[in-house]
């Protein structure tokens, strides 16, 4: 039986918060699956590392430095006319993340932020990448 | 590691023996009307700990010029995650 492909996966700030700050969460459960590779943005290790200070306990951030360890951090940084598209398709406040996601052309974008990744415009501005919840991405994995 | 308990009371009368005795990661949690209140630990016990505290805080991600990219989030955005988190 051929070796399963591993599914390129771009994790959001809010997918990599829940995840130190919910070790029983769907967020947590994705950093087990082999299925995917996870890869983030330097932008995105600064926004979350900087709340979990602001937020959370030093324990958390020594579990943001764990599951760090088991991300791919692409070399990138934000694209300026990237982050202007985003903002006509999106909230301001998420606009820097999505066009980080758009940039780095991974298959899928992991993120908890239903109420404004879940848009006919994002899609659209998305194209090829499928925006997911952590749930759903699970549900495509083979029982381990 | 499960900790020596008793209290500040008992501990008092003891306490050299008691210094003796803490090494390594042992130590001796001491209470005070059924709280814990201090901890007798091996003083390289301690300057482990406080060393390997520094170095988490020390290490970082954040690159000074991204900042600007990033925003703080709000504790009801935090709360929205975790409902949708849950599994």
């Amino acid at each position: 039986m051929g070796k399963r492909r591993s599914i390129l996966v771009f994790v959001d700030s809010s997918v990599l918060f829940s995840a130190v700050n919910s070790p029983t969460g769907g967020s947590a459960k994705l950093f087990t699956v082999r299925l995917f590779k996870l890869i983030t943005s330097p932008t995105v290790l600064a926004e979350v590392e900087r709340n979990v200070r602001n937020k959370l306990s030093s324990e958390y951030l020594r579990r943001f430095f764990f599951l760090v360890d088991g991300l791919t951090v692409i070399d990138q940084r934000p694209n300026e006319r990237l982050v202007s598209q985003a903002k006509k398709v999106i909230v301001e406040k998420d606009a820097v993340i999505l066009a980080e996601a758009k940039q780095s052309m991974a298959e899928s974008i992991v993120t908890l932020d239903k109420k404004h990744f879940f848009t006919p415009k994002v899609e659209r501005f998305l194209g090829k990448q499928k925006v997911s919840i952590p749930k759903m991405l699970l549900t495509i994995t083979p029982k381990t | 590691m499960i900790p020596n308990i008793m209290s500040v009371t008992e501990a008092r009368s003891k306490l050299g023996n008691l210094a003796e005795n803490v090494s390594g990661e042992q130590f001796i949690l001491l209470t005070k009307g059924g709280r814990a209140a201090a901890a007798l630990v091996d003083v390289d016990y301690l300057d482990k700990l406080q060393k390997q505290v520094k170095a988490i805080w020390q290490k970082t991600y954040i690159d000074p010029s991204l900042l600007p990219y990033t925003r703080k989030f709000s504790d009801e955005e935090i709360k929205e995650w975790e409902k949708e988190d849950r599994f």
